[in-house]
């Protein structure tokens, strides 16, 4: 790997994680804010849960940071639909049934305890 | 002439309709008003009954079924499921504080009305002043059997010790209490609880190291193989991308992979204690009636927990 490839590896990577950073913590951030308006939109709504993949990946991020939050938005891009409907209860939004799988679902088992202590 | 006597007679038949309107008139007792809006209560039909048990005391605010009728307003409120107001309603009672069966009733009542609400703490609180004033044994034990209930009901929530403490309240009740209420039903379905199937979070983490492999311990083999297939073709997808001489892409879809792989190890814990949450509930649901509502004015969940007092 010549040092040239190294330095824009490196460079890319730095640049995703300052741009997670700083866009994904912020309350109205760009990213979820221009998919949801402009991609989903046309894209159309698919996700089977509530709230949507989108929505539970702005919720992780601003709750958790970057970090956790990008692992948190992985996580339940793998989770949507399926198996969830077997441990979850289920809402009615806009007539339609939906998977009731919010944040604090997912981060119960440590965020509760480190809240207490 | 006859015109002036069709008048006459015309002023005779008024007069005379009049008079016997006045002989008719009809004198409404505090006990043909309280009938009534009893009656109304009896065929469920609350809404009218709040208006003729408010009525009763404005006509007749020192008849001594006045706390009574004050009582079945609470009743009809939460009969009508507005539960904020009848916690008001009950709430109102409590403070005259009069010692008579509708206040150690609306003690009760409150609660549930909380409980209904999805707010064990509130309706906790009711029961736990309840027991510091309740002198006899019947009342204590009732309290503690539904403290009990209550503890049972955010043991399905998760909350750590709720079993414990269910136990506690139940081991409180007195001998003719453990007979009347058949306590023993309820401390089965705590062994009951305690020996649902689990799941080890550890178990799952560790398993996830094998991308899917803590999904499948956690009985999710959908997301297993989703799992599997996606961290397979995304270290493949870098792993190409390396070989063929494009480490930018590479580094951006390892830093993708990264993502969905420690993804992957969270999920699996996760999915280990939403399992034990999620058995712990299936049995506790058996003998709990728990509904649940979204709303979409206040963009809120509620939930709500019904049991038999």
């Amino acid at each position: 790997m010549s040092l040239r490839n190294k330095t824009l590896s490196i460079f890319i990577i730095l640049f995703i994680l300052c741009a997670n950073a700083t866009l994904f913590a912020q309350d109205q951030n760009f990213l979820f804010t221009f998919y949801q308006k402009h991609i989903s939109v046309v894209d159309g709504n698919r996700c089977g849960m509530y709230p949507s993949c989108s929505r539970y990946a702005s919720q992780s991020f601003k709750k958790h940071g970057p970090v956790l939050g990008w692992i948190m938005a992985c996580d339940r891009l793998v989770r949507c639909g399926r198996d969830e409907a077997n441990v979850s209860m289920k809402v009615m939004v806009n007539h339609q049934e939906l998977i009731y799988d919010p944040v604090g679902a997912n981060d119960f088992w440590w965020f509760e305890k480190e809240k207490k202590e | 002439m006859n015109f002036r006597y069709s008048y006459i007679l015309i002023v005779i038949f008024i007069l005379s309709q009049n008079s016997f309107a006045m002989d008719q008139q009809l004198v409404i007792t505090s006990g043909m008003q309280y009938e009534y809006a009893l009656k109304l209560f009896n065929e469920k039909d609350y809404e009218t009954a709040i208006v003729e048990f408010k009525r009763f005391i404005h006509f007749f605010p020192d008849d001594e079924h006045k706390d009574l009728v004050e009582f079945n307003i609470g009743v009809c409120l939460f009969n009508l499921k507005k539960f904020h107001d009848a916690a008001r309603a009950f709430n109102e009672i409590i403070i005259n504080g009069k010692e008579n069966n509708m206040t150690k009733e609306a003690f009760f009542f409150q609660s549930k009305a909380f409980m209904s609400l999805g707010n064990t703490g509130y309706a906790q609180i009711v029961l736990q002043n309840y027991l510091k004033l309740a002198d006899d044994l019947e009342t204590k034990d009732r309290i503690y059997l539904n403290l009990a209930k209550i503890h049972l009901t955010e043991a399905r929530n998760g909350r750590p010790d709720s079993l414990n403490l269910a136990r506690e309240y139940l081991s409180k009740i007195s001998n003719s209490g453990v007979s009347k209420y058949n306590t023993d039903q309820y401390l089965d379905l705590i062994i009951k609880v305690e020996n649902a199937p689990k799941k080890n979070p550890t178990a799952a983490g560790f398993f996830a190291i094998i991308p899917g492999g803590g999904f499948l311990y956690c009985e999710r083999y959908h997301d297993a193989l989703v799992t599997f297939l996606l961290n397979a073709g995304l270290m493949y997808a870098a792993y190409e991308a390396y070989d063929h001489d494009n480490k930018a892409l590479a580094g951006v879809i390892g830093f993708v992979e990264v993502g969905f792989y420690t993804g992957n190890i969270y999920g699996s814990i996760s999915s280990a204690h939403k399992y034990n949450q999620a058995q712990k509930m299936k049995i506790l649901n058996q003998d709990f009636s728990i509904s649940s509502r979204f709303d979409m004015e206040k963009k809120g969940y509620e939930l709500s927990f019904n049991y038999e007092f």
